[in-house]
């Protein structure tokens, strides 16, 4: 073995073009490999802390074309009592990212991720209490359990137990309990836990009601549980508990494993969420990277040194057999592969916090366990064998007698001779990989363009969302502020809503048309909204007309969006009357507008019914557009006025463009991955390319030189040689181009709006690599065109 | 009989043409015997090395080794073959450049699967005879053409084959070179090893017992030495 090594050794230090290439082009996609396997053990990692992991379940509303996850209080109050198995389990209302105030010491601490829940909840969600216990931390309404990290926020080193924390200027919470932190692969972080019976006086309605739906169920299912059965008798009970049930409402048991990974499709969920086709794009990504590093490496040990075929002749010659070859070829790709892993790891090191950044991950070298240990080490034995064999079938293919006989300059020429079909065909697919990945690229921008740009429905730019804190003032403040910015030349407009555009409705509610009654029904998001609101966030008002402060009678006055108008099966919705089941006993309402869809969650799902009417009440969002100028000094003036007119709570703001740029977060996430991996595969079959165009040149030498001496012209020559390479590219093109297309075809099915898969899109794609190709060997052909005849022709 | 060509054919097709480079050879060599094959550029000579070192195939016709068809056997006797009777030198000498003298020595040991302490003896034998022993860490650059050649003859002998074949032996060496490695040669024919030669040196194809002239794939004649 020792013999075999040294050798390796001696070649890889050899032939430095080839190594330097290989090296750079195996470590890094090493690297990528690290930090994908990294994400992705990660990703996998979810929850699976929790001792009960494999016993958890959610209940899902399934509806038509979606799956949500919450539900009525009471239902669960129905299911506790009537299903024995469901009676373990826990409530949670999760506010989400919205933050609550909590006040302590005349300080605010926003808070998101507010967790109300009852004490089960303990039972299947662990935690370590540094103070307090599960059993009665959370029994009675307005305790609090918060987190150690919450804790040494608001209160220091001081002890919090039994401390009172003022949430929204108006209710006050014991502190009953302090737990560790939990691990951060969680899809609920909670670092405040409050009792749900709390909401009894927060929010009595929700506790009530059947049309209130916010809150989440889980509960502790053993192993022999018939889980399908057990839906089928949630449904039922829905069926006969719910006064407004038409029994079409079935449900799903959804295990706490396919939470974080495979909720995609849930809608109104505060869930953690990644996506299983996330991860399996980014492991597609690297393996694809790892596959143009190998062919690289297949190619140039073969192809760059023509002395690597005479090599292998003398080898046979001297009875080495095909396992000696193979050896010998596995040994080189040992070193180079340990070289490389090295390499990788230091690669990772300094890229990571650079990739984290453009991925918004937190990834760390830190979470490196055996598991990713493993992983890696099996990719690179992988690669080690595949390239090896690929090497040695290459080599041992090649009769020595051709390649020995007669005198070196001879049988190097021979020997280069061997660049195969089946070597060209690894360029052919190297090149293909690196389209498709172009393609996506493109694709990628032109969707996201399309969702964060075109279809938004409203003008996202130069827009502020301001929070207003539910409180008994609500109302009486937001008038205050819209006197006041009445004034200020750098205000253009003012409108308030319950929920802004770029963030998830809130509450949804059936409506359906008075004349036809509960068959019409559909779920719409309720949207109450001030006469200001739609002309402040610019929508496109397709029919009719917008509010009008001035008419009274426009209290009971609505407008809905396209799709609430597509979905009631409305021709002429003007003047149509409908009924708001959310809003329990109110009259009739009139339909006097119809305004374009307005995207509210992000657009994978599909575009929603929305119904806006005037509330004078819980207007949470304060939508302001500024004029465009100083944007910084705008923001202080606002805040200004803000703190005059309320002092105690903080000026909480958020760029409306910003809101969506999270809401796509994932998507932009993949867009910035496709675009770094697009940009390594060119940059690693180019330099392939580079290889191969030295290659080229150098078998050639001779045939150029005797075109040369019969007055052939350096262009000619440069054509000649570059002629091979853009067959290649052809060839790849045409083997992209429809893979390209059914894999993007595939990733636009999950948006409710598709861009269009144009045909330019290819070309470009094509275009691009065809260029960058050309200038890559365009360099090698000219310099073999230019090159004394005599040289090339002295010795034959 | 060692070697035995019957009928033996190797033609390309191209095309409609079908291109001879040998035809009908009938020829044996028997163990010990040093034949020198001679011939114009272009005779079929080098193919006619290569097919008896089973390096290329013939195309129609049958070659006997040791009276075993050659067709017939599988890849692993044929290596069994290059390990154990057959050796090779090169007009190119083709050393290993990575390889310093000792280990070109080495490498067709270690493919014997020869142990290390008996490999280590056989190879400082080899050097010892070829008065070598002060290069065996320098690397074939570093030597001039007859010096590599010998290196290349060491390597060849050093599995003790019982044929050695050579193409062009001495067609990079001065003169004075060629001569040393002739005289190499037929010491180690002395020896018992059986030697085939390829060359265009007449002067040097005398070395042999034995004469055979190629003319376009066919043997033109076959004479012994005096």
């Amino acid at each position: 073995m020792n013999h075999y090594l040294k050798l390796a050794v001696r070649n890889i230090l050899k032939q430095k073009t080839g190594s330097l290439i290989n090296i750079f082009g195996l470590s890094i996609s090493l690297a990528v490999c690290l930090i994908i396997t990294l994400f992705v053990v990660t990703e996998f990692s979810y929850d699976k802390f929790n001792p009960n992991y494999t016993e958890i379940y959610r209940l899902l509303r399934v509806g038509e074309n979606s799956r949500v996850p919450t539900h009525q209080i009471i239902f669960n109050e129905v299911l506790k009592t009537d299903l024995a198995e469901l009676g373990n389990g826990a409530m949670v209302f999760n506010r989400g990212p919205e933050s609550l105030f909590f006040q302590y010491d005349n300080t605010d601490y926003p808070i998101t991720n507010v967790v109300f829940t009852n004490p089960g909840y303990f039972n299947l969600f662990p935690v370590d209490f540094i103070s307090g216990n599960m059993n009665t931390a959370l029994d009675a309404p307005n305790k609090i359990v918060i987190s150690e990290s919450t804790s040494k926020r608001i209160f220091g080193d001081e002890n919090p137990m039994g401390q009172l924390l003022k949430c929204d200027n108006s209710f006050d919470f014991e502190v009953s309990g302090v737990f560790k932190d939990p691990p951060a692969n969680t899809h609920i972080h909670a670092g405040v836990l409050a009792s749900i019976e709390s909401l009894k006086t927060l929010n009595p309605f929700m506790t009530t009601s059947w049309n209130n739906t916010s809150t989440q169920f889980y509960y502790l299912l053993p192993a022999n549980t018939q889980i399908q059965d057990l839906e089928l008798r949630v449904a039922a009970e829905f069926k006969k508990a719910c006064p407004n049930s038409n029994g079409g409402e079935t449900y799903q048991l959804q295990p706490l494993s396919k939470i974080h990974l495979f909720s995609s499709d849930i809608t109104w969920d505060l869930a953690d969420k990644g996506s299983i086709q996330e991860v399996r794009s980014f492991i597609v990504i690297a393996i694809l990277i790892l596959i143009i590093a190998c062919f690289n490496y297949i190619n140039l040990s073969t192809a760059l040194a023509g002395k690597r075929t005479v090599y292998t002749g003398i080898q046979k010659v001297m009875g080495a057999d095909r396992k000696n070859i193979f050896i010998a070829a596995m040994s080189e790709v040992l070193i180079l592969m340990l070289v490389c892993s090295g390499l990788a790891f230091l690669i990772t090191t300094f890229a990571l916090p650079g990739f984290n950044k453009i991925m918004g991950f937190t990834l760390s070298l830190a979470h490196i366990d055996w598991v990713i240990v493993l992983i890696f080490i099996a990719v690179c034995l992988f690669i080690i064998l595949i390239t090896s064999v690929f090497q040695s079938w290459n080599l041992s293919r090649i009769s020595p007698a051709s390649i020995l006989a007669g005198n070196i300059r001879n049988s190097l020429i021979r020997g280069k001779a061997s660049f195969s079909r089946f070597s060209q065909s690894l360029s052919v697919l190297q090149l293909s990989i690196t389209m498709l990945l172009i393609v996506s690229v493109i694709t990628v921008f032109k969707q996201t363009s399309l969702v964060m740009e075109e279809k938004l429905g409203f003008n996202k730019e130069q827009m502020i969302v301001l929070q207003n804190p539910w409180d008994e003032n609500i109302h009486k403040r937001y008038e205050l502020l819209k006197k006041e910015l009445a004034q200020m030349p750098e205000v253009k407009g003012i409108g308030a809503s319950w929920n802004s555009p770029g963030e998830n409705i809130n509450n949804y509610g059936p409506v359906e048309l008075a004349e036809i009654g509960e068959p019409s029904r559909v779920l719409f998001g309720q949207l109450p909204v001030d006469e200001g609101f739609l002309s402040v966030v610019e929508a496109n008002l397709l029919l009719g007309r917008n509010f009008d402060k001035a008419l009274v009678s426009d209290s009971n006055k609505v407008i809905i969006n396209k799709m609430g108008m597509d979905l009631l099966n409305l021709k002429d919705p003007l003047g149509q009357k409908v009924k708001n089941l959310f809003n329990d006993g109110n009259p009739d309402y009139e339909i006097i507008g119809v305004v374009d869809d307005i995207q509210y969650q992000s657009l994978r799902e599909n575009g929603e019914a929305a119904i806006y009417y005037l509330y004078g009440s819980g207007l949470y969002r304060v939508v302001i557009r500024l004029n465009p100028g100083d944007m910084s000094a705008s923001l202080k003036k606002l805040e200004n006025i803000w703190k005059d007119i309320a002092p105690e709570y903080p000026f909480d703001y958020k760029f409306a463009d910003q809101m969506i740029q999270s809401n796509y977060a994932q998507v932009i996430r993949t867009r910035s991955l496709l675009s770094v991996m697009a940009f390594l595969a060119i940059a690693i079959s180019m330099l392939g390319i580079f290889g191969l165009g030295v290659f080229m040149a150098q078998r050639r030498i001779k045939e150029i030189g005797i075109r040369k001496v019969n007055g052939a012209k350096i262009s000619e020559m440069v054509l000649l040689l570059n002629k091979d390479f853009v067959k290649w590219i052809t060839l790849a093109f045409i083997i992209a181009t429809p893979v390209a297309w059914l894999v993007m075809h595939k990733w636009l099915e999950g948006f409710a709006y598709k861009t269009s898969l144009s045909w330019w899109i290819f070309v470009l794609a094509g275009l691009l690599a065809m260029t960058v190709a050309l200038l890559t060997v365009t360099w090698q052909s000219w310099r073999a065109a230019t090159r004394n005849p005599v040289e090339s022709l002295r010795y034959e | 009989m060692l070697i035995s060509f019957k009928d033996l054919d190797k033609f390309y097709d191209t095309g409609f043409q079908r291109a001879f480079i040998l035809k009908g050879i009938n020829l044996d060599i028997a163990e010990g015997e040093f034949v020198s094959i001679m011939g114009p550029s272009g005779a079929g000579k080098s193919t006619l090395l290569y097919i008896a070192g089973m390096l290329d195939e013939p195309s129609a016709g049958e070659y006997y080794f040791l009276d075993q068809p050659v067709s017939k056997i599988n890849e692993k006797k044929r290596v069994e073959f290059h390990r154990h009777y057959v050796g090779f030198i090169f007009q190119a000498f083709h050393l290993i450049e990575e390889m310093t003298v000792y280990e070109n020595i080495e490498t067709p040991l270690v493919y014997k699967g020869m142990k290390g302490s008996l490999r280590q003896a056989v190879v400082a034998e080899m050097l010892d005879r070829f008065n070598m022993v002060a290069k065996k860490d320098l690397f074939p650059s570093q030597l001039s053409g007859g010096q590599q050649q010998l290196v290349a003859i060491a390597r060849a002998i050093a599995g003790k084959p019982k044929l050695l074949l050579a193409d062009e032996p001495t067609g990079n060496l001065h003169t004075d070179q060629g001569k040393q490695i002739m005289d190499l040669l037929v010491q180690l024919n002395n020896e018992g090893i059986t030697i085939v030669q390829v060359t265009h040196n007449e002067q040097f194809a005398r070395y042999g017992k034995r004469i055979i002239r190629l003319t376009d794939g066919m043997i033109s004649s076959d004479t012994r030495t005096v």
